[in-house]
């Protein structure tokens, strides 16, 4: 009875039906998703492969070969590049999602629904978008010997320590997209055309609902954007001219690392009904590059916190001022006043009235630690 | 009366309802919540769990008035050998529901999730084969076993805290905007949810010292499961914009799908291994009550010929249920005449006991 009861179990644990072997597919690491002049979906993908080197040391050679299709539809694109390929498609360790510039003032959601929908699909993956083409992108096959989408994750990563880009990814971007008192900034990335190609971030693209506004935040912008939604990654850095009087040009500037951010959204009701929003925010930082020098004088330092000060609170302000050009709500004012003020939010249309309310930020930066000398 | 090797420590007895309640419907029951109390669903978990102790309180104070005898040996007693009898037959037959309802849902997910080439008579033949191999213990081992387990919820709680990445607490404030009658009517949602300790109606007599200690030993399994629920309910309402859990049946795991490290790269199918055994340890419960009734009503002598018939008798249904509507109807029909079977039932008996004055023999001496 034992053995009888073992050894069925044991067939059935073989478990034939559902495997998918690794021999058979062939892994794609980026997606690069572009819109045509027609109206059809373009989508272009790097696959690696290795072959075997014909040196005879033995060895094998990656190759990267690149892999277009167009469709009606995400999954028919995909379809269509099977059907160009030996082996199984795989795009469960898919990484990175390009959307080019043009596909994204269209809604994003339905490009990502495969990705959702899928239980195979890799939800880790990152999300951006292209300045221009998505497709040159892929186009480069590879960057340094590194996949190009491997490359552009990293380049991501690193964007997401140096605040210049939220930690996101396909996951946690979706509450964000279905939350009407929020909106998405996706990192915004471009191609180089200088002699030696690079892919850089230009940063954050201002998504309106589903769709790309248009403008977007340079990367000084981002981070102040992202300190004040007290999203700061492993490091914030800027630089700023504060001394114009100085002849040697770098004596001019000071370069800062926020060591500590505070941020805080302050909502008032105005006697005239608006809605005003204040955003203070206070910086703890540290001076890592000032060649004047003398940052132990109380007085130097005061004059530099408020020098600073007053250029931040103006970049902070230029920010918030895009962002409601384009009817942005990054900062989530909208989930914070169905939060907190009920009674406000249901008398709004937040559609319409966020690009009219008062909105204003200060900053206050204060120097307390300038490295191993003063 | 009562065989050595069925007899519980109350310990015992609280891990095994604990392993009986946990099982299949942890995943979506943030969502089907969700759908009835909105951005309250917490609360309405929290309220079921307190509800659903009121029922194990009467459920005990029931099995109290016949300490070493089962549901199945005092029904006939209190109502003569026909009504009794029938009513034995038909918590037989509820039992045998409630296992199928698990193997359906639990079919649903692993065929959504992961093994979608597997026909499911290999996926089901493989979970009622193993439970078979349990559930033919005496209890006392399916409790050391149940109570084994239960170190992997400590598991599964360290793999939701993993989602604490990303949560926005402003989702589910102001606290109480779905309105009082929308949480109770979620907490209805949440309640099924909770059903496992109907298994004291059966399993009372072998708690040792069961008359001072089950209420206790409930009790607290209870409010670990309410806890529990209370915690998965909540994170996924922090995690999930209030349109988006909407889209999610499985928020739980869904949840956990976007995350990867270093060494897994699918927490989400981490979770699944370890939600399997919890659906397994309350497929085994319920097969053993069920297979212990249909042992007392027809005089079996083996316990294994029972639990075999009970098995079996469950793994016809979900083959033949395919489709999301066929088991949510299937699934909103057992979870309506649950209420029955745990509450309406045994508050009859307990008052036609009371009224009557029908105490167990042996209590009377």
């Amino acid at each position: 009875m034992k053995i009888t009861c073992i050894v069925l179990v044991l067939l059935l644990l073989a478990g034939c039906w559902d495997q998918r072997l690794l021999k058979n597919a062939r892994l794609i690491y980026s997606v690069a998703i572009d819109l045509k002049d027609d109206g059809k979906l373009f989508s272009s993908v790097t696959i690696r492969s290795v072959q075997e080197s014909g040196g005879g040391q033995g060895g094998s050679v990656p190759v990267n070969d690149y892999l277009s299709a167009t469709g009606n539809t995400p999954r028919q694109m995909r379809q269509n590049m099977d059907s160009k390929l030996s082996g199984e498609f795989e795009a469960s360790k898919n990484r990175m999602i390009l959307l080019g510039e043009k596909l994204s003032y269209q809604d994003i959601y339905p490009i990502l629904d495969i990705f959702y929908r899928d239980p195979k699909s890799s939800l880790g993956a990152s999300v951006a978008i292209v300045d221009g083409k998505a497709d040159e992108i892929t186009r480069m096959k590879q960057k340094d010997e590194v996949l190009i989408g491997e490359y552009v994750f990293t380049l991501l990563k690193s964007g997401e320590r140096d605040t210049y880009i939220p930690k996101q990814n396909v996951q946690t971007i979706c509450p964000i997209l279905f939350d009407p008192g929020r909106d998405l900034a996706l990192p915004y990335i471009y191609k180089s055309h200088s002699e030696i190609p690079t892919v850089g971030i230009k940063g954050l693209a201002l998504m309106e609902n589903h769709q790309y506004s248009g403008v977007y935040l340079n990367k000084t912008e981002s981070s102040l954007m992202l300190l004040m939604s007290n999203q700061k990654g492993k490091i914030a850095r800027f630089t700023k001219k504060v001394k114009p009087s100085e002849k040697n040009r770098i004596s001019q500037y000071i370069t800062i690392d926020v060591l500590d951010e505070k941020a805080k959204l302050q909502i008032q009701k105005t006697a005239s009904g608006k809605i005003r929003v204040h955003v203070p925010l206070q910086l703890k930082v540290e001076a890592i590059e000032y060649p004047i020098d003398h940052l132990i004088d109380k007085k130097t330092v005061l004059a530099l916190n408020k020098k600073l000060s007053g250029i931040l609170t103006k970049d902070a302000n230029r920010t918030l001022n895009k962002m409601q050009k384009a009817n942005s709500d990054t900062l989530g004012i909208g989930r914070e006043l169905m939060a907190y003020h009920p009674d406000l939010w249901n008398k709004t249309d937040w559609e319409k009235d966020y690009p009219e309310i008062d909105l204003s930020a200060k900053v206050t930066v204060n120097i307390v630690d300038h490295g191993i000398i003063n | 009366m009562i065989n050595k090797n069925d007899t519980i420590t109350p310990l015992q007895s609280s891990l095994l309802i604990v392993q009986s309640q946990v099982g299949v419907g942890i995943l979506s029951l943030p969502y089907s919540v969700h759908a009835i109390a909105k951005q309250d669903a917490w609360l309405s978990t929290f309220l079921a769990g307190f509800i659903v102790n009121g029922f194990i309180w009467l459920i005990i104070l029931l099995a109290k008035r016949f300490p070493s005898q089962s549901l199945f040996q005092y029904t006939p007693q209190l109502f003569g050998k026909w009504v009794g009898n029938s009513l034995s037959l038909m918590y037989i037959i509820y039992f045998i529901l409630v296992g199928s309802l698990i193997l359906t849902l639990y079919l649903n997910v692993i065929y959504k999730w992961v093994f979608d080439e597997t026909p499911i008579w290999a996926t089901l033949l493989l979970m009622v084969l193993i439970s078979i191999y349990l559930a033919k213990e005496p209890l006392r081992v399916i409790a050391r076993f149940h109570g084994f387990v239960t170190v992997l919820i400590l598991g599964l709680i360290g793999m939701v805290a993993y989602s604490y990445i990303t949560i926005d607490i402003r989702y589910i404030l102001p606290v109480g905007q779905s309105g009082i009658l929308n949480i109770f009517k979620g907490s209805k949602e949440a309640a099924i949810s909770f059903l496992g300790y109907e298994l004291l109606l059966v399993v009372f007599p072998c708690i040792l010292n069961g008359r001072k200690s089950a209420l206790k030993a409930a009790t607290y399994a209870n409010l670990f499961v309410t806890l529990l629920y209370g915690f998965v309910v909540f994170t996924s309402l922090i995690v999930f914009s209030p349109i988006e859990i909407e889209l999610v049946p499985e928020p739980i795991l869904y949840m956990l799908k976007a995350f990867s490290s270093r060494v897994v790269d699918r927490i989400d199918l981490l979770l699944l291994s370890i939600w399997m055994v919890c659906v397994t340890t309350s497929y085994v419960t319920y097969i053993y009550l069920g297979g212990k009734g249909i042992q007392t009503l027809f005089s079996l002598k083996k316990q294994s010929t029972a639990v075999i018939i009970a098995a079996f008798l469950t793994y016809w249904i979900p083959l033949f249920l395919q489709g999301e509507v066929k088991i949510a109807a299937f699934s909103k029909y057992v979870s309506n005449i649950s209420y029955i079977f745990t509450i309406g039932i045994p508050v009859l008996l307990l008052l036609i006991s009371l009224v009557f004055h029908r105490k167990s023999k042996e209590q009377s001496l």
